[in-house]
């Protein structure tokens, strides 16, 4: 069982680089998209490994689905054109240097011992999820709701068309 | 449960307000009606009322779970926030009135929502919490600022401060992250103690801190992160401009208050307070230079602001250094005193920019010319808060910058006080030079009119300012015992 565990945990992780590599890589931005779909799943994949159930379905039913669907339709509705490719400038050089020293020590120090989640032990399945919405987190969980309203509110209000009285109204 | 949402009402009732604007909205339809601007200003007036009541009856403590902490510091800087929001729909009127590319009903209800925002993170105890109360802040101001949307300023501002600020969110989500691996705990308070404990982790906890105080550096303007301010601030309505100057900076330095012990033992006090000093001086340096060179009012008090957080990232600075004892509560209560002070006289100033405001791009301080012989009473305020904002005696503004400093002398960062005192003579400069503009210099022929936009509220407002900034500065004993004593609890 434990190298099962470990089998599934090494395929998924090794997926989820390789997919996140090609999502920048890839020159056409639908095959990134496509990639980042991969990165997505794979991602689900290690939250089940980690017995969080609830979380990885969500994955895939949001992630993996909703917002990439939506991605692929905004890339299709504008057009993109292939970028064509430039030379690394020094910026670029330095930033990818320090992405790359960033990462390193990020490893390091990730591979002592850190700290067990509490969750990943209890399981998170979505009862054990919806039970600590509404003990714990009961006042963040409702606050989201909050949060997502005023959301959708500063959509409508930036997007929003005007009716044609008001156009003139603001002419006048 | 009672109990819990009696101690959240700071948070609660401005986001209950919020619905309600926007409820009322759909049955009154009045679109150009007062009805949304009085329920604005009557739910922030009440959630003031409200803070302020628990303040003086001292009904603090943990609500839901520990999550939230409404202690005495968390409530003195929702006072401080919902006053900002107050006196920002205040100014709201008169301004919204000269435009009809805003809406009014959502304006307001965007407003009370940013407000129910910046009092939850002012409370936050939890990870989780700050960062939803990061994001209820943060959203309705982006849209504030682009919701004059035939305004291509406003628009570029709006979108400017979204991209910028989704940026300081990803950072400050990475930092929890890292935090969370460090600890395995949310909560803020039980952080220091659980990454002592797991000390292998330590180099863990400072890439964590490092990454969160990254973020929060965004949301006060910050040097190296504060490139949005100036544009941002001057393309936004100018009231917005006021209330995200004075209110979100209160919200976030109540935050950096509370992660405090966590820096110190994430970063170690050393590293930690050195890191916020190198910060702290290049923030007042650039703030003040930069605004040396400004031509347009609100530019100008932006880059400002930016060096009052530095001024005040001296505070903090000097809380992280000596981790702990006397000086967290005396560094404490100095940067509450400043923000309040603060917030008080840059509304002031902000007020005035918005009765002087010509429109678009022309918020000029050559507006201010003569300003001396032609309207004496605006001419008297504006200088009141110029003083004020320059840190000069009598005005409250001096005492915050004196409180603070001394706090930098207190935790023995002598080289650090004595730069910020250099800083704040170089700020002169500019207050100074807006002061000559309109007492000695006269108003150039030829120029137009002065559009002179007020309406009593926002002569009230600009009133309770100018008249808080010297009461504070002349009779300061009171209100630096309340801060001092309800800080200490």
């Amino acid at each position: 069982m434990e190298v099962l565990e470990r089998v599934a945990f090494y395929v998924m992780a090794v997926l989820a680089v390789i997919s996140a590599l090609l999502v920048v890589v890839n020159r056409n931005p639908v095959a990134s998209a496509m990639s980042l779909v991969g990165a997505f799943l794979a991602v689900a994949g290690l939250y089940l490994t980690l017995n969080a159930t609830f979380l990885s379905a969500i994955q895939v039913l949001v992630y993996a689905g909703a917002i990439m669907v939506l991605f692929l339709f905004v890339i299709m509705l504008l057009n993109l054109e292939r970028e064509p490719f430039d030379l690394p400038g020094i910026g670029r050089i330095a930033g990818f240097g320090l992405s790359v020293a960033l990462l390193f020590s990020l490893i390091s120090l990730a591979l002592g011992a850190v700290a067990r989640p509490e969750t990943s032990a209890r399981g998170g399945s979505g009862a054990e999820i919806g039970d600590v919405f509404f003990s714990d987190y009961l006042f963040p969980f409702e606050m989201a709701s909050l949060l997502l309203l005023v959301a959708m509110v500063g959509v409508i209000v930036v997007a929003r068309r005007r009716k044609p009285e008001e156009e003139e109204e603001e002419q006048a | 449960m009672f109990q819990d949402i009696a101690l959240a009402g700071p948070i609660l009732l401005p986001a209950l307000a919020a619905l309600l604007l926007l409820g009322v909205e759909l049955l009154a339809g009045g679109r150009r009606s007062q009805g949304s601007f009085l329920l604005c200003a009557l739910g922030a007036l009440v959630a003031l009322i409200y803070t302020g009541y628990f303040l003086a009856n001292g009904r603090t403590g943990l609500a839901f779970n520990g999550t939230l902490n409404v202690d005495n510091t968390a409530l003195l800087i929702a006072l401080i926030v919902h006053f900002s929001a107050l006196l920002a729909v205040l100014l709201s009127r008169s301004y919204l009135a000269a435009r009809r590319d805003a809406d009014a009903p959502e304006y307001y209800s965007l407003v009370m929502a940013a407000a129910s925002g910046m009092a939850m993170l002012a409370a936050a105890n939890d990870l989780v919490n700050v960062f939803l109360g990061v994001e209820l802040m943060s959203i309705p101001l982006y849209v504030l600022a682009a919701i004059r949307r035939k305004s291509a300023r406003s628009v570029e501002a709006g979108l400017k401060y979204l991209l910028l600020g989704a940026f300081a969110s990803a950072f400050l989500l990475f930092g929890m992250g890292l935090l969370y691996g460090a600890s395995g705990s949310t909560l803020l308070s039980a952080l220091p103690a659980e990454i002592a404990r797991l000390e292998t982790n330590g180099g863990l906890a400072a890439f964590g801190v490092v990454m969160f105080l990254i973020g929060v550096f965004f949301k006060v303007a910050a040097v190296p992160f504060h490139m949005w301010t100036p544009d941002v601030y001057e393309g936004s309505p100018t009231p917005v401009t006021a209330f995200m100057a004075t209110a979100t900076k209160a919200a976030a330095f109540g935050l950096l208050l509370r992660f405090t012990p966590v820096i110190a033992t994430g970063m170690g006090p050393e590293a930690g307070s050195s890191m916020l000093a190198v910060i702290a001086v290049l923030t007042m340096f650039v703030g003040n230079l930069g605004a040396l060179r400004q031509q347009n009012l609100k530019r100008l008090l932006a880059y400002s602001s930016i060096a009052h957080a530095g001024y005040m990232l001296v505070g903090v600075a000097a809380i992280v250094a000596e981790d702990g004892g006397e000086i967290a509560l005396t560094g404490s209560s100095a940067i509450v005193f400043y923000l309040g002070t603060y917030a008080a006289m840059n509304l002031g100033a902000f007020g005035v920019a918005v009765v002087l405001d010509r429109g678009e791009g022309r918020e000029g301080v050559n507006e201010l010319k003569g300003l001396c012989s032609e309207r004496p009473l605006l001419a008297a305020v504006m200088a009141v808060f110029t003083l004020a904002l320059a840190g000069v005696p009598p005005t409250a503004g001096f005492l915050g910058k004196l409180y603070v400093f001394s706090c930098a002398v207190q935790a023995r960062m002598y080289a650090l006080a004595v730069v910020a005192v250099l800083a704040s003579v170089v700020g002169l400069f500019y207050y100074l030079r807006l002061i000559l503009l309109m007492y000695f210099t006269p108003r150039e022929e030829g120029a137009e009119p002065r559009l002179l936009r007020t309406d009593s509220f926002l002569a009230v407002a600009s009133f309770v300012c100018a008249v808080l900034v010297l009461w504070l500065g002349v009779l300061p004993a009171w209100f630096v015992d309340f801060v001092e004593a309800t800080v200490r609890g």
